[in-house]
């Protein structure tokens, strides 16, 4: 795995990011940067801030505080922003999050046709590429109901790519799946993060932190506790906290 | 796509452009938008509505309410006549929807509950029956139902000069024989009851019962029974016919007070056997059937106060006016003095009650499926009865999906009460059409029925908020 | 672990041998006797209460069936079908409704090809109930002759003052060529009053008060008896004596009207003659034991019987085949000169035969009818009887229009057949239908509106005054239905909107340690949105529909002529529309968020979100409730009634306002019943239909 390149720059910057719920501080003064190409997993206890944090890169939840910049653009309150940054982020799930009424196809084909604007031959043939490539070109007509959870999330994957994202985004997409479907999720994710795709990965698969990151990245209390390469996080963690938080997971 | 990462997009710094594509200005410029939209729709609406009504002289006001009403009230309090004013009209009307709607919801909850009980029976007659008549029910019109009480039912009763006494009125000459085979039979049930607990066979009781009936009918025939007459004298409860249901004026006698007096000895002592005997329950786990010693109790004293008082020789209990056929005014009332209800008073009761209680009976039904069936193998694995499993498990937890749509049929009787008008009966609706069609005054009339009515709709949702509360707080 | 499997038994285990499958329940368990035992018998109580509700039953059963066929008049029904159905449609663009009706059956047909399947024996049954509509009032007809109409001559007065009646001395009838009139004695109902009695046909007034005197006698004889009885014993109380007693002092027998009225004693002349011409087709003299006087009719159109009895004091009561009963209605049309003329129609009550032709009148008076309506049928029906004069039309009605709907329905299932094989889909085979059926469903109710109201110049506009009915009945709800739900859905909508004016700027400042920070919002969309949904779940539909009727020509006078029809649909719209959106909200909030957050990661709009993710699902989950909604709108429509429009309930009343059907509310009461019923339960069915296998089961497999 390729570290990025020193002088390029980065794709997410996040500078002193404050989110509140009510009274509730959920992030405080985090800055992160991502580079192009690089994957960044984000571990952490849970209510540590680290869903809201990537839910907050694809404005699925509105910073109070600091500035988000994806892709040269400022996350702010205007409608073109938004809708331009959202374009170029995909966004995988925990619960998947497909839509029950509509068949796999159809999931997938939705948003390059209504946002893109892709003729619906087109969007279809990348559908098709998409189901290919996450390993279920045979499920295309059928409903997410009959399909199995981790058809389900690679399904949900499918979807994110057919907006041809520059980032992608998964928030715990293993945590609601049974075992032994964990494994055929993990390995389209770690095809995805080889074939050079930015990814900012919540999970806690430790085992695919450490093979596929480039960075890892430890949150507590709605802080950036600890960050460093894989292999300096889980064998020399400096942090108390992280120390602790390790030692109970592995 | 992928070539645009290099070259960021400029980012525009028109301050105004972007402030007028923040979502939120967005939305509120959209909502100030909408808004002034409906007002100067509804402001032009309304000053279209008052230009026509001015242009007649009928400027809405609240003055003509004190105008003389000259109008008479089918149904109206001692205190109202033609000469009343149009506000004590309009009050007449609320007494009278009041008085349908505080009756009905009463009696369409307990017809309504007891339906929703028969749509679970066991018994297939008694199951189908009931589904038969709530889908009957449930797939018409009110409005159609309550034509069919008023037109035909109430109509189908006899001439007010010859009303249907419940019960009928008359000597009843009987064997005295049939009151032994009577109190036979209802001992042998009550002690089929005590003896054997539910699920046992009943065959023994039908038996016994079958032998009783074969051993009187074969015994009275060829003599051998004692067959001396009983006289019993009745006399109707009430009268029916087609001008309503006469019911007699009561009025407590001297030697009701030392009935009363006996009976509440009655209940003491069901008390006292009901505490006693739930004690020596407790310490030795036999249980008693206290609810029949109890019954026993209160109607024992209550037979005993009665003969008592008629040993002392002082007075009836009771003093029932004696029976007349038709009154001074014209008016059937069925005795000397009492209380009249009107024929469309009744249809409309009726029909509301029954109409609602089909509605309440699936609602019923469907909270007492909804409450899991884990709960009663539980409470049967706890050795509750049948009855304690109903009140203390199942009702409870059922009431919980029961109250929300029971609040909003009560709703619903409330509103239906206005089809008074299709049969006659004047209620808010109906006298409030009159005002309007006498005074010209028709958008204050219907600002009133409309006000009247939304009052009503916010007690009902308060009362039945608070009880749903209640049932929040027991549940937990 | 280990030491659980060194503890199993590695020798002697025991080999369980014998039949150890399965066994015959026992007869408690199965069978019918358990099944009896299991669901009636249960307990005691449970067999009493079997008993008892079985005799209530069986006794209501048997006094409604009696009721059915020997009491009811069903002519109320079988003469105002029309109106019942359409109103009063104008018959010139009847053509229109009937178009409608083909066209919404093969829209149904094309909906049954696309979403259901159809059993096998489904067609040959419906083919089979057809063939019988068709088959039994020829059997009928074939097996059962009408009853006799039983008509009286002579000089005799009965009764005095304004009641005062004699035997009419000219009869008119209508009647067509071919028919035959046939006319004698009855010498069998002149015996005894006991005979008398037995009489049940068609008859005129003097036989109805013979008939009536006659009861009157013998049961006022009867009730002489039983009150001599009563007070001969002691099982009264005294003040049932004393009314009994002042009965018994007014109680009056009447006299045996046989010997008073000399009724068949005196022979009768009779002549037929032409209605128009007055010339006589055929004459004789009827007594006790003369052969019956009968002549075949040359033409259609009006026919005479006159009759005298010469002797004075004396009746003779004449059976006579071949006349009967007649309707007159007066109709307004369109005449062929284009201006609307009034007509005067009879109506042969046994088998509609319509005639226009002009009375006949002697000495310069109308001559009166045979019989007028059916109140001159004499006693209770029998069974034959009921089947001819009722069943048989009835079905002789309903057979066409049976036969063009399940042709219509049959031709849009084959085009649904049809269009799979065209246009296959390997995904959804039957894809091509379900879009035509969905789009001929969607395209009905702008179809209904156009064939019913008008067009431009392609289809001249009806008046909607003369909508009534069930197709009223029908149009309120369409149109309802149709237009409330979009209202509905963006009163939901707007209720959910929890977007609002900000008030301030973002207002921060510090508490303590803690920083506290609001901005408040005035949600006005919002607020107007529930403001106007729970007012209007506040008042009784009665009340809006007044307001729709008094307050519209208040806005604009011009609007008082704004046909009624409409007015009512405003308010049925405004007024569902509050109950849909509430319902649809429910559906709205049962979405998981996720959905949302997942449509806006992939780029979609706020707009693209609701249309094509939370909406589309919202409604699929309300569906059972909006079919709710429909049914409770279905039964609303009957409340027009109170604002004086004529739709099924409207009708109904109608009917029964008319003097030659007063009184007969429990016919026409059931008879709307009965079609309220199978329109609610036939939506309450599609809903559940759609509930267990169609839209609400693909989204319950998500979970």
């Amino acid at each position: 795995m390729e570290t990025t390149t020193k002088n390029a720059e980065p794709i997410i910057m996040c500078q002193n990011v404050n989110k509140w719920f009510g009274e509730f501080h959920a992030l405080r003064d985090v800055s992160v940067s991502v580079m192009p190409r690089e994957v960044v997993v984000v571990i952490g206890p849970s209510g540590s801030g680290k869903s809201t944090f990537i839910r907050c890169i694809n404005r699925l939840e509105e910073h109070q505080e600091g500035t988000i910049i994806v892709d040269g653009m400022e996350l702010k309150n205007d409608i073109r922003n938004i809708a331009a940054i959202r374009r170029e982020i995909g966004m995988v799930f925990q619960q998947f999050n497909l839509f029950p009424h509509k068949t796999v196809m159809e999931n997938i084909t939705l948003a390059p046709i209504k946002v893109r604007n892709w003729s619906r031959q087109k969007a279809e043939a990348k559908a098709r590429e998409l189901l290919e490539r996450v390993g279920i070109p045979e499920q295309a007509n059928k409903y997410p109901g009959q399909l199995s959870g981790g058809q389900q999330q690679r399904v949900a994957i499918a979807r994110a790519l057919a907006m041809e994202p520059k980032i992608m985004l998964f928030d715990e997409p293993t945590s609601a799946l049974d075992p032994e479907m964990i494994k055929e999720v993990l390995d389209v994710m770690k095809e995805l993060a080889l074939s050079g795709m930015t990814m900012v990965c919540v999970t806690h698969e430790m085992g695919f932190a450490r093979e596929v990151a480039d960075r890892v990245i430890f949150f507590d209390q709605g802080r950036v506790v600890e960050e460093g390469t894989p292999e300096h996080f889980f064998t020399d963690a400096q942090h108390p906290r992280t120390q602790l938080f390790l030692s109970q997971i592995l | 796509m992928a070539s645009s990462a290099a070259t960021p997009p400029p980012q525009r710094n028109n301050l105004f452009l972007s402030f007028l594509l923040d979502p939120n200005v967005l939305q509120a410029i959209s909502q100030i938008v909408i808004a002034a939209l409906v007002v100067i729709a509804v402001s032009q609406l309304w000053s279209a509505i008052l230009f026509n009504l001015e242009a007649n002289n009928l400027t809405p006001n609240l003055a003509f309410l004190s105008n003389r009403a000259g109008f008479d009230i089918g149904e109206r309090p001692d205190w109202y006549s033609s000469d009343s004013t149009y506000g004590q009209a309009f009050v007449v009307g609320i007494i009278n929807t009041l008085r349908v709607v505080s009756v009905g919801l009463v009696m369409t909850t307990i017809l309504g509950v007891f339906g929703g009980i028969a749509l679970l029976s066991t018994n297939f007659l008694v199951r189908n029956v009931t589904a038969f008549a709530v889908e009957v029910l449930r797939n018409t019109p009110i409005l159609v139902q309550l034509i069919f009480w008023y037109a035909v039912v109430i109509f189908s009763l006899p001439d007010f000069r010859a009303p249907l006494g419940i019960p009928g009125e008359g000597v009843y000459l009987f064997p005295l024989r049939h009151l032994v085979l009577f109190i036979a039979a209802l001992a042998i049930i009550a002690l089929g009851m005590l003896r054997l607990s539910p699920g046992r066979r009943s065959a023994p009781i039908l038996l016994a019962l079958a032998g009783l009936l074969v051993l009187e009918f074969i015994g009275g025939s060829l003599g051998i029974l004692d067959n001396s007459l009983g006289r019993i004298e009745i006399f109707p409860a009430a009268f029916v016919s087609r001008r309503g249901l006469a019911f007699p004026e009561l009025r407590a006698m001297e030697g009701f007070g030392l009935w009363l007096l006996i009976v509440g000895i009655g209940v003491a002592a069901a008390v006292a056997q009901w505490i006693m005997l739930g004690r020596v329950t407790e310490r030795t786990g036999k249980p008693y059937p206290r609810i029949i010693y109890a019954l026993l109790a209160v109607i024992g004293a209550a037979l005993l106060g009665w003969l008592i008082v008629r040993a002392s020789g002082t007075a009836p209990l009771i003093y029932v006016p004696p029976v007349q056929r038709v009154n001074a005014s014209g008016v059937v009332s069925g005795y000397e003095s009492g209380v009249p209800i009107s024929p469309e008073y009744l249809a409309l009761l009726l029909g509301l009650v029954v109409y609602t209680a089909a509605f309440i009976a699936e609602i019923v039904r469907a909270g007492i499926l909804a409450v899991p069936r884990g709960q009663v193998e539980a409470a049967r694995a706890l050795g509750l009865r049948p009855g304690q499993m109903f009140s203390m498990v199942i009702l409870p937890q059922a009431m919980r999906v029961i109250l929300p749509p029971l609040g909003s049929q009560y709703l619903n009787l409330a509103k239906n009460s206005t089809l008074a008008i299709a049969i006659a009966y004047t209620d808010t609706v109906a006298v409030t059409t009159t005002i309007m069609n006498q005074s010209g005054q028709s958008v204050t009339g219907i600002a009133m029925i409309m006000v009247t009515y939304l009052a009503l709709s916010l007690v009902l949702s308060l009362l039945t908020n608070i009880a749903n509360h209640q049932f929040r707080i027991i549940s937990r | 672990m280990s030491s659980l499997s060194e503890r199993r038994p590695q020798s002697g285990t025991r080999v369980h041998t014998g039949d150890g499958g399965a066994k015959a329940p026992p007869t408690s368990v199965v069978g019918p006797i358990a099944w009896l035992r299991q669901n009636l018998f249960r307990s005691t109580s449970d067999t009493l209460l079997t008993l008892l509700l079985g005799a209530l039953l069986i006794a209501g059963g048997v006094s409604f069936f009696s009721w059915v066929v020997s009491q009811a008049n069903w002519y109320a029904i079988n003469f105002n079908l029309r109106g019942l159905m359409v109103g009063r449609f104008q018959p010139e663009f009847e053509w229109r409704l009937l178009v409608l009706l083909v066209l919404t059956c093969i829209a149904v047909g094309l909906a049954l090809a696309a979403w259901t399947r159809i059993r096998r024996w489904f067609p040959v049954a419906v083919a089979v109930i057809i063939a019988l509509l068709y088959l039994i009032p020829q059997a009928i007809n074939a097996l059962i002759p009408l009853p006799p109409t039983y008509l009286t001559a002579g000089q005799i007065t009965f009764g005095s003052g304004p009641t005062a009646e004699s035997p009419q001395d000219r009869i008119a009838f209508i009647a067509r060529a071919g028919e035959t009139v046939s006319l004698r004695m009855a010498g069998e109902y002149s015996g005894d009053l006991a005979a008398l009695r037995t009489l049940h046909s068609f008859g005129d007034d003097i036989t109805g008060r013979l008939l009536n005197t006659a009861n009157l006698r013998m049961t006022t004889q009867a009730r002489a008896a039983e009150i001599e009885a009563l007070l001969a014993g002691n099982a009264i109380t005294e003040s049932q004596r004393a009314l009994l007693t002042a009965e018994q002092g007014r109680l009056v027998i009447p006299e045996d009207i046989l010997d008073e009225a000399q009724v068949n004693q005196q022979p009768v002349t009779v002549r037929i003659l032409d209605g128009a011409t007055l010339e006589p087709l055929v004459e004789g003299v009827l007594d006790a034991n003369s052969r019956p006087i009968s002549v075949v009719l040359p033409a259609d159109g009006w026919y005479v019987i006159e009759k005298v009895v010469e002797a004075e004091g004396s009746i003779a009561l004449i059976e006579s085949f071949g006349v009967y009963p007649i309707l007159e209605r007066g109709i307004t049309r369109r005449g062929e000169s284009g201006a609307v003329e009034r007509v005067d129609q009879f109506v042969r009550m046994t088998d509609t035969y319509t005639s226009e032709a002009i009375r006949p009148e002697f000495d310069g008076r109308e001559i009166p009818f045979a019989v007028i309506t059916d109140f001159q049928y004499r006693g209770d029906h029998s069974f034959a009887d009921y089947l001819r004069l009722f069943v048989d039309p009835f079905l002789a009605m309903l057979a066409t229009p049976a036969l063009v709907v399940s042709l219509a329905v049959v031709g849009g299932y084959l085009i649904g057949r049809v269009l799979d094989r065209v246009f296959p889909n390997p995904v959804r085979p039957r894809a091509a239908s379900g879009r035509v059926a969905t789009w001929a469903l969607a395209l009905l109710p702008l179809l209904m509106f156009f064939l019913v109201y008008g067009l431009g110049d392609i289809l001249p506009l009806t008046d909607p005054r003369t909508w009534g009915g069930l197709l009223l009945t029908i149009l309120l709800t369409t149109w309802g239905i149709v237009l409330s739900l979009p209202l509905g859905i963006l009163l939901a909508l707007g209720r959910r909107s929890n977007a609002g004016v900000p008030l301030s700027p973002l207002i921060r400042f510090r508490w303590g340690a803690r920083e506290i920070r609001f901005q408040p919002k005035l949600p006005i969309v919002s607020l107007l949105c529930s403001a106007y949904i729970e007012l209007v779940r506040g008042v009784p539909f009665i009340t809006v529909l007044f307001m729709a009727q008094l307050l519209l020509p208040l806005i604009n006078p011009s609007l008082a002529d704004f046909p009624g029809a409409f007015r009512a649909t405003i308010a049925t719209v405004l007024f569902s529309a509050a109950y849909l959106a509430e319902t649809i909200r429910g559906g709205l909030q049962a979405i998981p968020p996720g959905q949302e957050e997942a449509a806006k990661a992939v780029g979609l709009n706020s707009w693209q979100i609701t249309l094509n993710i939370t909406l589309p699902q919202a409604l699929r989950i309300v569906i059972p409730a909006i079919m709710g909604s429909f049914v409770a709108l279905f039964k609303d429509t009957s409340l027009v009634t109170i604002v004086g429009l004529l739709d099924l309930t409207g009708m109904a009343d109608n009917i029964n306002a008319q003097t030659e059907f007063l009184g007969l509310r429990r016919e026409t009461l059931m008879f709307i019943s009965i079609i309220y019923f199978v329109f609610c339960w036939g939506m309450a069915a599609v809903s559940r239909r759609i509930e267990t296998t169609g839209a609400g089961s693909a989204l319950k497999r998500q979970i």
